[in-house]
C-alpha cells in the first residue's frame, strides 16, 4: 500500500514522458521534421490555445483569434522590416497592438453570447483580413510584407530548426502552464462562473462584462505571441495568412485537440501539421481531406483528442479503483 | 455630384446582392440558430454552375434557374443528411457547415482553377441607360439587379406574412418551443428554409458573376457581407436583412470610392457602432 | 429605518402591465412575505428590485438611497441578494466553488489573481458554514448540475445567505422541496441574524405565516393588501382572490 502511494500517478507519468519526448525528439528527427512539423505545431498550438482557453473557461467561441494573431504578425513586420525597429522593440509593439486590438474587439462583443458571439467574432476576424488586402500604405495589399527575419541571440539564429523549435515549444508550454495556473485562482473560478450562468454571477455582484473583456483581451495577447512566432516562422505576413481558410486551419487544430482541452491543442497541431504536410504529397486536394477529417471528428469524436484521452484516463482510473481493493487483501 | 450619385447607385446595387445572400443566411439563423458558414461557398458554387450552364446553353435565364435549383438541392442535402442529426448543438452545426464549406471551396478550385469568370449579361441588359430626369447613365443590368432583389424581398415578405408556412416560421423565430408544442412539422419547415436560403445564395452567385466576376475568395467576401448585414440589421428578420444590406452596401461602395485603402474600416465602424448601441441590430428585437 | 422602499412602480412587457403602481416598504430586519396567485407579478417585483428589469415609472430605494438607475451589480454591492424560482446555480462548478464565489461576490477586490491565504481560509469557512446549514456538506465535491432539484434550491439559498447580503430576496424557497427540506429551510430563515432583512415569495401558507412579520398580497400586478398577518388574514378581498379556501381549511 505504501509502495503504491509513492508510485507516480499515471497523469504525472504521462506528463514526464511527453516532456522528455519534447526535449529529445528534435535531436532524433530530421531538421525538416523539427521545423516543418514540430516548430510549426508549437506556435500554431499557441494560437489554438487562445481559442480553446476562451471556449473552455469563458464559454466564448471566438473566430477573431486569427485576425488578432494577424495584427501581431503585421505589427512586428511593419516595425521591424518597415521601420528598422530592433526585434525586442518590435516584439513589444506587436504584443501591445494585438492586445489593444483584442481589447477593442472585446468591448464590442462582450455583451453577445453563444452562437451570436461566434458570428460577430467571425465578422471581426474577416474584417481584419479584408483591411490588410485593401490597404497598401501600411500592409502592402495582397503581397504582404516579406523578408521578416527572426532575431539572433548571440551566435544562435532563431531561424535554425532546433533553436526555433525550443523557443516556440517553451513559449507554448509557458502559455499552457500560465493559463492553467491562472484558472485555479479566484479570477479563473469567477470566469468559469460567468461561463456557466452570467445572470447568477451578476446577481452575486460580479461584473460579468469585465470578466469577459479581461479574458478576451488576455486571449488576444496570447494570439499576438503566436503572431510574432508565426511571422518569424513564415518569414512573411500577407492577407492570405489571415483568410477564412486560415481561420478554419486554427479552428481545426482546436477541434482535433478538443475544444475542452488546452493540452489537446498540441496533439491537434501536430496531427494537423502531419496531415497537411503529407496529404499534400499524395493529393492536391488536401483541403478536401482536411474538411473530411474535420467532419469526421465533429460527428464521431466531438471531444477531439483531448476528449478521447480523458475518457481513456477515466476508464483506467476506474479499472485501477476496481483492482486496488483486491491487492490490499 | 455625379460621382456621389453613381457611388450611391453602386451602393444600392451592391446592397441588392448582399440582401439576396443575407436574407437566406439570416432566415436560416433565425429559424434554426445555425450559422451557415457554407453560405459563401454555396454562393460561389452557384456562380460557377451558372457560368457553365450559360457557356453550354447561351441562356442566362437557364443559368440562374439551374444554379438556384442545384444549390437549393445541395442545401437540402446538407440539412437533411448532416445537420438534422445535431439540432440544438450550435457549435457542432457551425463546424459541420465549416467542414462542408472547405470541401466545396476546394472542389471548386479543382474544377475551375484560380481563373476569373464572367457570365455574359442577358442581351437586353447589356447596355447602359439614362436614368429618367437626370443626365446620368447607368448599367441597365445593375438596375435590373436592384429590381430582382426588390421582387425577391417582396416575394419572401408575402411568403412570411401571408402564408400559413410563413406564420409558423415567424412564430418559430420568436418562440421556437411554441412551434414544437403546436405539433407542426418543424422538420419540413427547417428543410424548406435551408433550401430557400441556399438557393438564394446560388442565384446571387450568378447575379454577381454577371455584375462583377467569380474568383476564389469572393465566397468569404460575401460571407462577411452577409454577416455584417445581419449584425447591423438584426437577426432573423427580413426587414433587418434589407436594412443591413443597404447599410453595408453603401459603406462598401463609399469606402471604395472615397478612401479605398481603408474601405473595410467603414463597414467595421458601422458594425462596431451598432454592436455598442444596439447589440441585437437595428431592427432586432431587444432581448 | 427602511431597508427597502419601492414606490409607485410600473413594469410593462409589451402591452401587459406586470406591475401597476406597486409600492412596498420593508424596514430593517423585517421578515416580509409576498403572496399572490400565479402571474400576479411577484417574480417581476424581485427582478425589478434587483435591477434585472427596469420600471416604466416609479422609484426604488435601498437603505434610503435611490437605486432606480443603478445596475444589478451596483445594487448587489449595496447589500442586495436573491434566489430564483427555478434554481440558478453555476452548473459545471463544484458545489463548494459555487459557495466560494457567492462569499466572494460582495467582499474583497474582484480581480485578485494571487489571493491571500488568510482570506481564503475565511472564505472557505464561511462557505462551509453556509453549506452545512442546509445539510449539503456531503455533496461539496459534486458538480452543481448533478444535484437534485431540491438540493439545487437549497444550494442557491445557501449562496444567497453566505454572501453577507443585508437584504435577501427568496423566490419560493420551499417549492419543490420535501417536507424535511422545508423544515430545514424554515429553520435556516428563522435562524438568520435580525440585522438581515428578508423578503420571501411563498405559496405555502404555513411557512408564509410562520415567517412573516408583515405580508403583501399581489394580484394582477396590483397590491391587494399589505400589513401584519392578522390584517391580511382579515382582509375580505384577499380571502376572495387568493387565500379563501387555504385559510379556512
Ligand atoms: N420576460 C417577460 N416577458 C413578457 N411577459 C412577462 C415576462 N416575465 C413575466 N411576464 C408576465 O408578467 C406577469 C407576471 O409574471 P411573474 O413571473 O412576475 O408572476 P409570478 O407572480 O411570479 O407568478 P408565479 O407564481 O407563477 O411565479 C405574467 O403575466 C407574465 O406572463
Ligand atoms: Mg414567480
Amino acid at each position: 500500500m505504501i509502495a503504491f502511494h509513492g508510485a507516480p500517478s499515471g497523469r504525472s507519468l504521462a506528463w514526464c514522458s511527453t516532456l522528455l519526448a519534447a526535449i529529445v525528439l528534435p535531436f532524433l528527427a530530421s531538421s525538416f521534421v523539427t521545423q516543418d512539423i514540430l516548430a510549426l505545431a508549437a506556435w500554431s498550438a499557441i494560437v489554438a490555445m487562445s481559442m480553446v482557453f476562451l471556449s473552455k473557461y469563458g464559454g466564448m467561441i471566438s473566430f477573431a483569434q486569427v485576425g488578432i494573431y494577424g495584427v501581431g504578425s503585421y505589427s512586428f513586420a511593419i516595425l521591424a522590416v518597415g521601420h528598422g525597429v530592433p526585434w525586442y522593440g518590435a516584439v513589444a509593439g506587436a504584443l501591445v497592438a494585438a492586445t489593444l486590438c483584442a481589447l477593442l474587439f472585446a468591448l464590442l462583443v462582450a455583451r453577445t453570447y453563444g452562437i451570436y458571439f461566434l458570428m460577430v467574432t467571425l465578422a471581426l476576424g474577416l474584417v481584419v483580413y479584408f483591411l490588410t488586402i485593401s490597404n497598401y500604405g501600411l500592409t502592402h495589399g495582397s503581397g504582404g510584407i516579406p523578408g521578416v527575419n527572426p532575431p539572433h541571440l548571440g551566435s544562435i539564429s532563431l531561424a535554425q530548426p532546433i533553436p526555433e523549435y525550443f523557443l516556440d515549444s517553451s513559449v507554448a508550454f509557458a502559455v499552457l502552464l500560465g493559463l492553467t495556473l491562472l484558472m485555479r485562482t479566484q479570477f479563473g473560478l469567477a470566469l468559469q462562473g460567468c461561463r456557466d450562468n452570467p445572470r447568477k454571477m451578476r446577481a452575486m455582484g460580479y461584473s460579468v462584462m469585465s470578466y469577459r473583456v479581461i479574458a478576451f483581451t488576455l486571449a488576444g495577447s496570447i494570439a499576438g505571441i503566436g503572431g510574432v512566432l508565426g511571422v518569424w516562422y513564415n518569414g512573411i505576413i500577407a492577407p492570405s495568412y489571415l483568410d477564412l481558410t486560415r481561420i478554419i486551419d486554427f479552428l481545426a487544430i482546436a477541434v482535433i485537440g478538443g475544444m475542452e482541452s488546452l493540452e489537446g491543442t498540441f496533439a491537434g497541431a501536430i496531427i494537423y501539421a502531419i496531415v497537411t504536410t503529407y496529404a499534400s504529397s499524395f493529393t492536391d486536394r488536401y483541403n478536401t481531406v482536411i474538411g473530411l477529417v474535420l467532419l469526421a471528428i465533429v460527428m464521431f469524436a466531438p471531444g477531439g483528442v483531448g476528449g478521447l484521452v480523458s475518457r481513456v484516463g477515466a476508464r483506467l482510473a476506474l479499472a485501477k479503483a476496481q483492482l486496488t481493493p483486491a491487492s490490499t487483501e | 455630384m455625379e460621382e456621389f450619385a453613381l457611388t450611391t447607385l453602386n451602393g444600392v446595387a451592391m446592397a441588392a446582392l448582399y440582401f439576396l445572400v443575407a436574407a437566406g443566411f439570416s432566415l436560416i439563423f433565425g429559424v434554426m440558430r445555425i450559422v451557415n458558414m457554407a453560405h459563401g461557398s454555396l454562393f460561389l458554387l452557384g456562380g460557377y454552375l451558372g457560368w457553365s450552364v450559360a457557356a453550354l446553353t447561351h441562356s442566362w435565364l437557364l443559368a440562374i434557374v439551374a444554379a438556384g435549383a442545384a444549390t437549393a438541392a445541395l442545401g437540402l442535402m446538407l440539412q437533411q443528411g448532416l445537420l438534422r442529426h445535431y439540432q440544438g448543438q450550435e457549435l457542432t452545426e457551425a463546424l459541420i457547415t465549416i467542414a462542408v464549406s472547405i470541401v466545396i471551396a476546394d472542389l471548386l478550385v479543382a474544377t475551375y482553377g484560380g481563373l476569373s469568370y464572367q457570365i455574359p449579361a442577358p442581351v437586353p441588359l447589356g447596355h447602359s441607360i439614362r436614368i429618367p430626369g437626370t443626365a446620368l447613365r447607368y448599367s441597365s443590368y445593375s438596375l435590373a439587379l436592384i429590381g430582382v432583389a426588390l421582387a425577391t424581398g417582396l416575394a419572401l415578405w408575402l411568403f412570411l406574412e401571408r402564408t400559413i408556412w410563413g406564420v409558423v416560421l415567424r412564430a418559430g423565430i420568436d418562440d421556437r418551443q411554441m412551434v414544437a408544442v403546436l405539433g407542426l412539422n418543424i422538420q419540413r419547415i427547417f428543410a424548406l428554409v435551408f433550401a430557400i436560403g441556399a438557393g438564394l445564395a446560388g442565384m446571387a452567385g450568378v447575379l454577381d458573376g454577371t455584375l462583377l466576376s467569380l474568383v476564389p475568395g469572393v465566397d468569404s467576401s460575401y460571407l462577411v457581407a452577409a454577416l455584417a448585414a445581419v449584425i447591423v440589421g438584426g437577426m432573423g428578420s427580413l426587414e433587418g436583412s434589407a436594412v443591413g444590406a443597404l447599410v453595408v452596401g453603401m459603406a462598401t461602395e463609399f469606402g471604395i470610392g472615397y478612401f479605398p485603402s481603408y474601405a473595410e474600416a467603414l463597414t467595421f465602424a458601422v458594425m462596431a457602432v451598432v454592436l455598442v448601441v444596439r447589440p441585437t441590430g437595428l431592427l432586432g428585437k431587444a432581448r | 429605518m427602511l431597508a427597502l422602499e419601492v414606490s409607485n412602480v410600473t413594469v410593462r412587457y409589451g402591452g401587459v402591465e406586470a406591475l401597476n403602481r406597486v409600492s412596498l416598504s420593508v424596514s430593517e430586519g423585517e421578515r416580509h412575505v409576498v403572496l399572490g396567485p400565479n402571474g400576479a407579478g411577484k417574480t417581476t417585483l424581485f427582478n425589478l428590485i434587483l435591477g434585472e428589469v427596469r420600471p416604466a415609472a416609479g422609484v426604488i430605494r435601498l437603505h434610503g438611497e435611490d437605486v432606480t438607475r443603478r445596475s444589478v451589480v451596483q445594487r448587489v454591492r449595496r447589500g442586495l441578494g436573491r434566489t430564483y424560482q427555478q434554481p440558478e446555480v453555476l452548473a459545471r462548478l463544484r458545489v463548494e466553488d459555487n459557495l466560494i464565489l457567492a462569499v466572494r461576490g460582495r467582499i474583497g477586490p474582484r480581480f485578485t489573481v494571487f489571493s491571500k491565504r488568510e482570506r481564503d481560509r475565511d472564505t472557505r469557512k464561511r462557505a462551509f458554514a453556509a453549506l452545512n446549514a442546509v445539510a449539503l456538506g456531503g455533496v461539496a465535491e459534486r458538480r452543481a448540475h448533478e444535484l437534485a432539484h431540491g438540493q439545487a434550491k437549497q444550494l442557491e439559498i445557501a449562496m444567497a445567505l453566505a454572501g453577507g447580503a443585508r437584504v435577501v430576496l427568496l423566490d419560493e424557497p420551499a417549492s419543490g422541496l420535501s417536507a424535511g427540506e422545508r423544515k430545514q429551510i424554515t429553520a435556516v430563515i428563522d435562524g438568520l441574524d435580525r440585522s438581515v432583512t428578508v423578503i420571501v415569495i411563498e405559496h405555502d401558507m404555513d411557512i408564509a405565516f410562520h415567517i412573516a412579520d408583515r405580508l403583501t398580497v399581489l394580484h394582477q400586478g396590483r397590491v391587494l393588501a399589505c400589513g401584519d398577518p392578522e390584517r391580511v388574514r382579515a382582509a375580505a378581498e384577499v380571502r376572495e382572490a387568493y387565500l379563501g379556501s387555504g385559510l379556512d381549511g
